[in-house]
């Protein structure tokens, strides 16, 4: 009996409800609202995935030791997610862009530079750490520096 | 004035079609890999030195040695290995013989596979300045203009031989206007391709200073000047040998009140500023009775004799980039040159002792070849 009036009132429930002009006004408005989410979902992934894939290449070339072609790339592509704006996701992606960048300033030895890309990377990501058993010291040094100073200026 | 026929390829590049102009000369600067940089140097050579040089882009990134030269021999007649070398030899010999050359500019060569450099490489070799590979770590202005000064200035050829601006666009290039003799055509309307960079008109005495040939009249005062320097030093040096001068005047003058004054040569201190200024002041006193006689420059090398410079010998170092991962200890020939990453390590070219050591323990010796063509060296 139970069962019945559960399910009975919903599938009279929607059944009134599509009935109405205003309700069915509404599941349009939604099911809009759902492919729009969904296509933006989709763009996300894909707009993710190839910062993503940007990312791995930029560390293939400063692993092969191209420092200044990976830099003048991560150069680029700092732009562009500057123009992307604040999305979900992107704060770590800039963050990582940032310590590559300054691992190939550190390599060039380009000392201010690279402390100021450690320090956008901060403010990407404020916790950020690395693996010391993977990163040179001289990037964990870095990191360190910046850390005091990002912290300098953020206590009153 | 000349002009140089380029054919557009399917495949997104422009090989030269080597019918250039036989009676006029050429510098074809053939711009291989990787598309932004060959874009970028393309530009600066336009945009700097328009009117100097016919700019060729061909994209040989990733191609394997046979494969890079059908793409600059625009060769579909899938010749074998040894005949795609022999015909860029020829192509390059009748280039050479029109007083013309060729040459690969390789804005960062990292995407080409060194095997590919290298075969390229002993092709210019072979080819007696014929072809030339031009490398850059960066494809900055200023390495724009030194290549361009350097191709001007060591293959002889006068600006006003060589031809035409930039080629981007599909279709044939267009022709430089012979009434002006001087201006360039605007191109024919490029349906597709990627956007055209245009060359201005040239104007002669409006050229980028850097790129700027020096003229014969130029030279012959540049030698002026050399030589007005040289005797101005010369002028001074004498200035500054005065005392030993006035000493051999005195010898050469038997007077016995000077010779009195002047102690034997044995005793004489080295001469310096103080001992002019007291031969001078004995001097003044009985200056009527010296008369001016030439000086004999042989006489005077004794007494200072000049050393030599030491012979100057100069190795062209490599600057090397490695890095390893994880991070590592590096030494090189023996000696530690710190952490990994490192760049522009001056390294001679040849042969080095690499020891690469990690910080789990592991230590990797390698022996390495550096040549211009491989510079980046990745551990272990």
């Amino acid at each position: 009996m139970l069962f019945l009036a559960f399910f009975g009132r919903g599938a009279t429930g929607q059944m009134l409800a599509s009935n109405s002009p205003a309700a069915e006004q509404k599941s349009e408005s939604q099911s809009l609202m759902l492919s729009t989410l969904r296509t933006q979902g989709a763009e996300q992934r894909e707009l993710l995935r190839n910062v993503d894939r940007a990312l791995d290449d930029i560390q293939r070339m400063i692993a092969d030791a191209y420092f200044r072609t990976a830099l003048g790339i991560a150069d680029t592509k700092r732009d562009r997610l500057n123009e992307l704006g604040l999305r979900r996701g992107l704060a770590l992606r800039r963050a990582r862009l940032e310590v590559l960048a300054a691992t190939a300033e550190v390599a060039l030895d380009q000392h201010v530079q690279a402390l100021e890309s450690m320090r956008r990377a901060l403010e990407a990501n404020p916790s950020l750490i690395l693996d010391e058993q993977r990163t040179p010291p001289k990037v964990c040094a870095l990191l360190l520096e910046a850390r005091k100073g990002h912290m300098r200026r953020s206590t009153p | 004035m000349t002009s140089a026929t380029l054919r557009a390829d399917e495949r997104g590049g422009l090989p030269i079609d080597w019918a250039l102009d036989r009676d006029r000369s050429h510098v074809v600067v053939l711009c291989v890999a990787p598309v932004a940089n060959s874009a970028n140097l393309s530009a600066l050579l336009a945009r700097r030195h328009a009117g100097s040089f016919t700019v060729v882009r061909v994209s040989l990134a990733g191609l394997e040695p046979d494969a890079a030269l059908a793409r600059i021999l625009d060769d579909r007649e899938a010749l074998g290995a040894a005949g795609l070398e022999a015909r860029l030899r020829q192509r390059v010999e009748e280039l050479s013989a029109r007083g013309s050359a060729l040459v690969l500019a390789l804005p960062d060569a990292s995407s080409i596979p060194a095997v590919t450099l290298r075969r390229l490489g002993g092709v210019a070799s072979a080819s007696r300045q014929g072809l030339r590979l031009a490398l850059f770590a960066d494809c900055t202005a200023a390495a724009v203009d030194t290549l361009a000064v350097t191709l001007v200035r060591d293959l002889g050829v006068g600006v006003e031989k060589v031809v035409v601006g930039l080629r981007t666009g599909q279709g044939a290039g267009p022709r430089a206007s012979r009434a002006s003799g001087r201006a360039l055509e605007a191109p024919r309307a490029a349906s597709k391709g990627p956007p055209r960079i245009e060359p201005e008109p040239v104007r002669w005495w409006a050229r980028a200073p850097a790129i700027r040939v020096r003229s014969r009249g130029r030279r012959r005062r540049g030698r002026a000047a050399g030589w007005a320097g040289l005797g101005f030093i010369a002028a001074l040096q004498v200035a500054w040998w005065s005392p030993p001068a006035l000493e051999a005047v005195i010898k050469l003058i038997p007077d016995s009140r000077v010779a009195d004054a002047i102690p034997p040569p044995a005793a004489a201190p080295p001469p310096h500023v103080s001992d002019a200024a007291s031969v001078r002041v004995d001097l003044a006193v009985d200056s009527s009775r010296f008369q001016s006689v030439a000086m004999d420059p042989v006489e005077l090398a004794p007494t200072r004799p000049l050393s030599p410079p030491p012979p100057v010998v100069r190795v062209r170092m490599i600057p090397v980039n490695m890095n390893a991962d994880p991070w590592a200890h590096v030494e090189l020939d023996g000696r530690s040159i710190g952490t990994t990453p490192l760049a522009d390590v001056p390294m001679e070219p040849g042969s080095h002792r690499v020891v690469v050591r990690f910080p789990d323990g592991l230590v990797v010796a390698r022996t390495v070849e550096v040549d211009a063509y491989s510079r980046y060296f990745r551990f272990p």
